[in-house]
């Protein structure tokens, strides 16, 4: 299985790293009671297998494209995969190595292409191919962004004003963002909007370096998913509280769920005012944790940059300028008709 | 020391047990006790003084020397140990570093399966005079084929798909088991890419070739990083005897050549055991994948490390010191992995790449023999200096030490 690949026109896209770490974290481990392989997104070198998935994938509809894979944050790959490259490169019109570095290059025995230019130690694109022509194509962030979107279009659940009252905040949201739809109709591609949001809170050292490792936090189902992927690819550990539910409901046994001086980041799916983010973040700190800020998939920016939390992160957000679904959060002052 | 029913291990004027001491001095004790009168088929009872010093790099051997005595008998040795509750380091040594368990009974799966080699008095183990902890992953490890995680291997087609398996298993294993401990060791990346590739490989070898358990581990100090891997299979000869000849590569070639070189008068066990290292270097160096040779060159030419491979009776040491016969032997490896990447990849035909395969298989060839007889003409000048060392009682099996040295 191949978590980040994207197709367009005759491309193909691919993130080597995001491939290693599914591998590490879920197929490394061969099942042997006494070893706990886990690598999780800290593994930076390639192996076979993942170039097998990689080949399996190409194999399975995607021959004869060009396809690009990007190396970036990867490292090393593992001896005498020279078959691998000569496999896929087979079933494939181009094959380009994007970030790829040079020591790479040399052991994969691929350097005999040499009319590739390699300046310190890292060549940008690498085709694996006698001629090197210039083949242009659109980022892969652009991709990405553009089939999230899509992806993202396709699961909003429309409902009648009257219908759209949400039990857990006094507002209506005529259009719903079913996460869960999303997860299911693309499972691969979902799991690699979860290795960047990953990716993300790993890059905010204010969590990650620290002698104590964040605690991952969820409060519902799709919460909880994503924090069961997010702990195999941090390596974090996680607790779930199902139920946060609605803003008048009264807690009796919380407290001895939370460690004390335990760092907690709260993992959720779609964050809209943030209410539940507010009762976790009062449950944390009421019990003695330290909340240390907010994961989500998808986030609605409802304040203006300036007056937005900092401790937030997210992989996708709707906000003014950037509304592909026309996300509205209405109150009955600007419903006429209730 | 040789005793009534077996050995006794102490260290004389605190100095500690090196492996250089082990294959010296302990093999030639338990040649000894074989040899002697008193020998009723019953193997040595292994005693440990309670100050001996013991080096980490020992404990693989020390298991591997165990685990064949074992096999020979068909019956566990005792291990006798002294507790008197004061200066008891060595056995929390033992029990810190995991050997105990792995050589003992230890069903517990919290902690490494035990292996059966050893019965010792359980009970001269606790009491610990000091409660300070040794680092935490300096840990004897134990490989064996029929582990639940790579028992698949055999399924994965060609022999190379076989060992890609198995190189990736244990990579996996290696960052697991000795990331924390080598990303201590050092911040250069593309030194601690190389020791796990080093140890996985390593490793593999030993999994794929001897057939046995194989026995890991790996230690740091302030000033290096070293490992040691053994096993008991069937050792080098054994292994290159059953390789096919080639257009390029003669079956054991370089073995009869060196009989008819080297002057130096040795048993044909010993000349098999020693020329057979020599053999699997060239193999290796013939061979499109990348292995055990590079993995030497390597560590010497870019770590300026040492590279120690013991096989039977013979062990080679490759340091710095070759450093000039090294670098022209790299030369020709990139040439002969330039050859074979080309013919891979469909750029030369076969009739190209076998006519350049034998000219460089033969440059190759006088390469490792003119090595070869250069270090058993000095073995002879020097004895004691030499990079060869040739030993009176042979261990079974394959034992390979590394150690690189900080920056």
């Amino acid at each position: 299985m191949v978590i980040s690949a994207i197709k367009y026109n005759s491309f193909l896209f691919i993130d080597a790293h995001a491939e290693q770490s599914y591998t590490g974290s879920f197929l490394a481990d061969k099942g042997d009671f006494n070893t706990n392989v886990s690598q999780g997104i800290y593994g930076q070198e390639l192996t076979k297998e993942t170039l097998l998935n990689i080949l399996e994938y190409i194999l399975a509809g995607s021959q004869e494209l060009t396809v690009i894979i990007d190396c970036s944050s990867i490292r090393d790959i593992q001896s005498n995969q020279q078959e691998q490259i000569k496999a896929i490169k087979k079933y494939v019109k181009l094959l380009i190595l994007t970030n790829v570095s040079e020591a790479i290059v040399v052991k994969l025995g691929i350097d005999i292409y040499a009319n590739n230019v390699i300046s310190d130690g890292v060549c940008l694109e690498f085709h694996v191919a006698d001629n090197v022509e210039d083949v242009s194509y659109p980022s892969y962030e652009e991709l990405f962004t553009k089939k999230f979107e899509d992806l993202l279009k396709a699961n909003v659940l429309e409902s009648e004003p009257k219908k759209a009252f949400r039990k857990n905040s006094p507002i209506y949201i005529t259009k719903f963002i079913d996460v869960k739809g999303m997860l299911v109709s693309d499972r691969e591609f979902f799991l690699y909007v979860i290795y960047r949001l990953a990716v993300g809170i790993l890059d905010r050292e204010i969590w990650s370096k620290h002698l104590y490792q964040p605690i991952l936090f969820c409060q519902n189902l799709n919460g909880a998913f994503i924090a069961s992927v997010l702990s195999s690819f941090l390596q974090w550990d996680l607790l779930t509280m199902d139920h946060i539910g609605p803003v008048n409901k009264m807690y009796s046994n919380i407290g001895n769920k939370i460690k004390n001086d335990g760092r907690y980041l709260v993992i959720s799916d779609m964050v809209c005012l943030g209410t539940e983010i507010r009762i976790c973040q009062n449950i944390i700190n009421y019990s003695g944790g330290h909340y240390l800020g907010n994961a989500s998939i998808v986030r609605v920016d409802t304040l203006v940059p300036e007056h937005q939390e900092k401790d937030i992160i997210s992989v996708y957000h709707i906000n003014h300028d950037n509304n592909p679904v026309n996300y509205k959060i209405l109150t009955a002052l600007d419903i006429t008709s209730i | 020391v040789l005793i009534d029913n077996g050995i006794y291990i102490s260290s004389q004027n605190g100095q500690r047990l090196t492996t250089f001491k082990f294959y010296t001095e302990l093999l030639c004790d338990l040649g000894d006790y074989y040899r002697s009168s008193d020998y009723n088929r019953e193997p040595p009872i292994i005693s440990l003084d309670r100050n001996l010093i013991i080096d980490p790099l020992v404990l693989p051997l020390l298991a591997t020397m165990g685990a064949y005595l074992k096999s020979f008998h068909k019956k566990p040795l005792f291990l006798e140990l002294e507790n008197d509750l004061s200066s008891n380091g060595l056995i929390r040594f033992l029990i810190q570093s995991d050997f105990l368990y792995v050589v003992g009974d230890n069903k517990n799966p919290q902690l490494p399966l035990g292996k059966e080699i050893f019965i010792f008095d359980k009970r001269v183990v606790g009491g610990f005079s000091s409660n300070k902890e040794m680092q935490a992953d300096h840990k004897l490890r134990v490989f064996s084929e029929d582990d639940s995680g790579i028992m698949a291997y055999k399924k994965q087609g060609s022999a190379e798909s076989q060992r890609d398996y198995l190189i990736e298993y244990f990579y996996y294993l290696t960052t697991t088991h000795f990331g924390p401990l080598i990303e201590r060791t050092t911040n250069d990346e593309s030194l601690i890419d190389h020791l796990f590739d080093t140890l996985s490989e390593l490793t593999t070898n030993g999994i794929y070739h001897s057939e046995t358990d194989v026995f890991v581990m790996m230690f740091n100090t302030a000033k290096r990083c070293s490992c040691s891997i053994s096993d008991y299979g069937k050792g080098l000869y054994k292994s290159m005897e059953t390789k096919a000849s080639n257009s390029y590569y003669e079956t054991l070639g370089i073995v009869n050549e060196l009989k008819n070189i080297v002057s130096l008068k040795m048993s044909i066990d010993v000349q098999h055991a020693g020329f057979a290292i020599f053999e699997t270097l060239y193999y290796s160096m013939l061979k499109s994948r990348n292995g055990l040779f590079d993995l030497v060159l390597s560590i010497v030419l870019d770590f300026n490390g040492t590279f120690r491979i013991h096989n039977e009776s013979v062990q080679v040491v490759v340091s710095a010191r070759m450093h000039n016969e090294l670098s022209e032997l790299r030369k020709l490896r990139l040439k002969i992995y330039d050859c074979h990447a080309l013919f891979n990849m469909e750029k030369t035909t076969e009739k190209e790449f076998l006519s350049d395969m034998l000219i460089l298989s033969r440059q190759a060839k006088s390469a490792i023999l003119q090595l070869a007889n250069n270090l058993f003409i000095r073995y002879t000048l020097d004895i004691q200096y030499s990079a060869i060392r040739i030993l009176s009682v042979k261990l079974k099996g394959v034992h390979i030490e590394t150690e690189i040295p900080k920056i």
